[in-house]
Parts: structure tokens; sequence; C-alpha cells
């Protein structure tokens, strides 16, 4: 019975067939092959800083992703499968078509500006149009793959989140190769070195990632059945969208320049998305908590099980209380309620929508005195 | 209206389909218009002769052109380098500047120059950069050139560092066999202005 009904249920949140998903792929591969052209033979050419440069990125994926999967969204992370494509649209797709944007972009600013005010503000005035562009189309592309992957600004922060992560790690590596060369090739490894510290630890904080973040909850927001307004959430998603734009603008203008202004931008940045993710975190678990009560009500949850769901470290509480297969089997409920709550999350979806889940729930409890 | 039916989602039924198809088709849109763009504008600015070109982050680096140069303000970004042209003759001025460590010399500088040409060779391109040889002009010292090859164009490469060994200007004269000789020399005059900012003096 258990079988039967796990067997109905939705299980993958990324649709292989989808137009999105092959959109995404085909998008990454030219990405890949602009930055192999960029970025191969300086490789080629500077091995060392080039071995430096993986490495830097491959501790950065790590940290990076662990971070943003077990912090950015609240209850639980969000699946492997839309982490993968995300950090994939950021690296590849979004930084790959960022080379050949920006690179024609900045041109014409020369020409419109001038060289003299193009050296100063020509970065501000493409970046934050091209990057954010691209960057938010990954997750707007992630809410088309599969209808299960954005259901809420919560969604759409970490999916922002980690599109940014994945341009920004990528673009890391570009800028750790292209120093090199801004340094005349000499003592390569130093500066690739220098350029990788000043880009993680001293302005990583408020970089891509967060500015995506911040775009990427707008996005969340405006796919969501959140109960809200087609033009409401329209207008959230665009002013999120602004802010974010506005974010990458300060990081690139001279505005607050010096020592003192680099340090102090990407704290801006830092603090905006964490305004941001305080109000979406709020709303979610206020969702989560009217969900849980509602479920508890008609048997799908205990009460201590309701308690117990919503966070992490309390989720393993729970099940540290049962030994053996036991353990196994609760787990496995537990797994189900999660989702269950989760496919509850969208406000208006019609009541008979979750009824396999709850049914799921039900097959799996073990049943007493067995 | 109810716009999510059973998905929770907006992008379901045949949105699915023309979302995706609509993303992609406005970033090709943007970057084709940007292409555009940049194709509309003249790239380059006519420069009146004995004009002073200066650049590097400060602009503390100064080089002089003679009749018929233009300014490329497509490949020219004041802080780090210009690019000039008169007829088939082009003149690459780049400031490098050794923050991560200072080199041992010129000649260390010289051949971080040739590992940074072996990108161009890297990226399939016939680069050939000949032995140096030391050379003054009038503001700098101790700069060193060699004949260089890029492609079917010849010319010459040039190292020029500052007094302090802290920055140097890179500079590539490059054109065809047979571009003319009175644009080859002015171009090498203009080698021989490039001069950085004396902070002494201004002091």
């Amino acid at each position: 019975m258990s079988a039967v009904h796990a067997a109905a249920l939705p299980r993958r949140a990324v649709d292989f067939r989808s137009v999105a998903f092959w959109c995404m792929i085909a998008v990454s591969a030219f990405g890949v092959w602009t930055l192999k052209r960029n970025m191969v033979p300086a490789m080629l050419a500077f091995p060392a800083s080039a071995a430096l440069n993986v490495a830097v990125m491959l501790a950065c994926l790590a940290v990076g992703v662990w971070l943003a999967r077990r912090v950015m969204r609240p209850v639980q992370a969000p699946p492997w499968s839309g982490t993968w494509l995300a950090l994939m649209w950021g690296g590849l797709a979004a930084c790959g078509l960022a080379v050949v944007m920006n690179t024609r972009l900045l041109s014409v600013w020369s020409q419109v500006l001038g060289l003299e005010a193009s050296a100063s503000w020509a970065a501000a005035l493409t970046a934050p149009l091209n990057e954010e562009a691209v960057k938010v189309a990954g997750v707007v592309l992630l809410a088309a793959v599969s209808t299960r992957l954005v259901r809420s600004a919560a969604d759409g922060l970490v999916y922002g989140a980690l599109v940014g992560f994945g341009f920004q790690i990528v673009e890391n590596f570009t800028y750790g190769l292209n120093g090199i060369v801004l340094g005349g090739g000499v003592e390569p490894f130093a500066v690739s070195f220098q350029t990788l510290w000043i880009r993680i630890v001293l302005t990583g904080i408020g970089s891509h990632w967060a500015m995506s973040a911040v775009a990427g909850a707008g996005i969340g927001y405006l796919v969501s059945a959140s109960g809200r307004s087609a033009a409401r959430r329209v207008w959230v998603a665009v002013g999120c969208m602004l802010l974010a734009m506005g974010m990458h603008f300060l990081f690139d203008s001279p505005i607050l320049g010096g020592i003192a202004g680099t340090l102090a931008k990407p704290l801006i940045n830092f603090a905006v998305v964490m305004a941001v993710y305080v109000v979406v975190r709020r709303r979610f678990r206020a969702r989560w908590a009217e969900v849980s009560a509602e479920e508890t009500a008609v048997g799908a949850l205990t009460e201590d099980e309701a308690r117990s769901l919503s966070r992490r470290g309390s989720r393993r509480r729970h099940l540290r209380a049962f030994k053996g297969p036991d353990r196994t089997a609760q787990a496995h409920v537990q797994a189900l309620q999660l989702a269950l709550l989760e496919e509850r999350i969208p406000r208006r979806l019609p009541a008979g929508a979750a009824r396999p889940w709850r049914e799921a729930v039900a097959a799996a409890r073990p049943v007493s005195g067995t | 209206m109810d716009d999510f039916k059973r998905a929770g989602n907006a992008v379901h039924g045949a949105r699915r389909v023309w979302v995706p198809l609509a993303v992609v088709g406005a970033l090709l849109a943007l970057t084709a218009v940007e292409g555009l763009l940049g194709r509309a504008l003249p790239e380059a600015e006519a420069l009146a002769p004995g004009t002073v070109v200066e650049f590097g982050a400060d602009r503390q680096v100064s080089a002089q052109v003679g009749e018929g140069w233009t300014l490329d303000e497509a490949a020219s970004d004041l802080n780090t380098g210009v690019t000039l042209h008169k007829g088939d003759v082009t003149v690459r001025l780049d400031l490098v500047s050794f923050d991560a460590g200072k080199p041992d010399g010129v000649r260390e500088m010289w051949d971080g120059m040739a590992q940074v040409l072996k990108i161009e060779q890297y990226a399939g391109e016939d680069v050939w950069l000949g032995d140096p040889i030391a050379f003054d002009t009038k503001w700098i010292s101790g700069a060193l050139y060699g004949n260089l090859q890029v492609g079917t164009d010849i010319g010459t490469a040039f190292v020029m560092p500052a007094e302090d060994g802290g920055q140097a200007v890179e500079a590539k004269i490059l054109g065809p066999f047979d571009a003319d000789q009175g644009d080859w020399a002015e171009a090498t005059a203009i080698i021989d202005s490039v001069d950085f900012e004396d902070e002494e003096a201004d002091a």
C-alpha cells in the first residue's frame, strides 16, 4: 500500500523533458565555449596560477554551496538537482553570456561617454544591466524547469543566491587570470593570490550572490501562489530587480571610493540581502506554521511531530528518540511530512491537491503493536 | 483569476514552453542590440597634432601624438591603456603595476611580457618575440625593446620601467610589412614621448 502511494507522488524536482531545462543546457554550452576561449590560453600560459585558481574555486564552491543550502532556505535545503542547475546557469551560462555582452556594452560607453567618463562609470553602467539580467533569467528558467522548484520567495532567494554564487566563483577565476595580464606577467602566482584574496575575503560577502538573492526573491514572489494579486507580484519582482541592480551599481561605481568604500560597499549589500532574507524567512515560517496547524488538525502530523518538523536540529533530535528500524521508518514518515507541508506552502491549491501526500504519510506510519 | 491551478507556480501549462523561449530570446536580443549599438557609433576619435594622451589609474602616464593619429575608444580604457592608429600602424600602450611584488629588474618585466604574449600563442595566434635590446628615451632610462610578430603583422615591443620599478609601460607597435615608413617613424616618436608623472615635481 505504501509503495502504491509513494509511486503516485511526483518525485523529481526537475523535469528533464522541459523546454526550460534544454534552454539552460544550450546556453550553458555556449557559455562553456565562450569561457574556454577566454580562459584556457591564459591557463596554459600560467599553469601554476591556474592551479591556484582551480583549487580556490573548488574550495569556495564547497563552502558556498554548503552555506547556501544550510542557511539560505528555511526548514530544508533545495533539492540537489535544482542546486546544480542554478550553479551551472550562474557559472557557465550567465558568466559566459556576460563576457560577450559586457565587452560590447563597455565599448558602447567608451564611445558615448568618452574615455574619461567611461573609465569611472562604464563598469557601473554595464554590469548591473547585463549581469543582473542574465543571472535573474536563471531563476525564471528554474521556475519553468518544473513547477516544483520555485514556489515561494524563499525558493527564489536561495536559487538566486546559488546562481549568483556560481557566477561569482567563475568570475573570480577569470579575474585571477586577468590580474596576471594587468600585472605584466610578473609574479603571476602572487598576483592571482592577491586578486582572489580581495575578491573573496574583502568583497565576497556582498557580491553577486547577494544581488542575485534579492532579485531571485522577487522572481520567487512573482511566480508563487502567495494569494496576492498579479499586479502586486509584478511590482514586488520589479522592485527586487531594481534593488539588485542598485546594489550592483553601488558595488561597481566610484561612489564611496578608497579602501574604506571598498570595504563598506559589500557590507551595505550584505545588510540589504539580510533584510530581504529576514522578511522572506518570516513569511515562509508563518505560512509553514499555518499549514502545519491545519495538517495537525486533520491528523497528518501529531503535535510533537509538528513542533519538531520545522527545524533541522529538532528533526534530528526527534529521530534520536527512536532506535533501529523504528528510526528508519520514522525518518521516512518525517520526509513525507516535510514533502506534504512543502506541497501546501503555495496558497490557492485545490483542497484535494495534498490528499496523495496525506495518504502517503498515513500509509508510511508504522502500525502500532507490530 | 486563478493562474496557478494545481501547480502552485505561475509558470505552468503552455507557459512552460513560451516563458523559457521568451527569456532566452530576450537575452539574445539584448546581446544583439548592444553589438549593433557599438557598430553604429564611431570607433575612433581623431586627435589634434601635439595632443597629450594621459592614462593610468591616476593618469600618471602621458604620451604625445603627431598628425593624423586616432584614438580607438572601443579598445581603450584610460585606467589601463590606450590604442592609437594611423594608417595601417597601431600603437598599443599599457600601464602595468607590480602591486603583488616588484620585479627584479627590467629583464623580469620583459620575461613577464613574453609570457603574457604566450596567451595569444595558445589562442592560436602566430607570435614571435625577439631578444631584448637596451635603450633610453629623453624621459625614461633602462628600457628594453625587441622585434615582435603577431600573425601577419610585424613591429616592435617595448618595456619602459618607471623610476621606482613599481610600474612600467609596455608598448607594441604593429602593422603590415608594407605599412608607410612615415607612420612607423611617428609611432616610434610616440614611444619616445612616453613619460611618467614626476611626483616630486608636482609636490
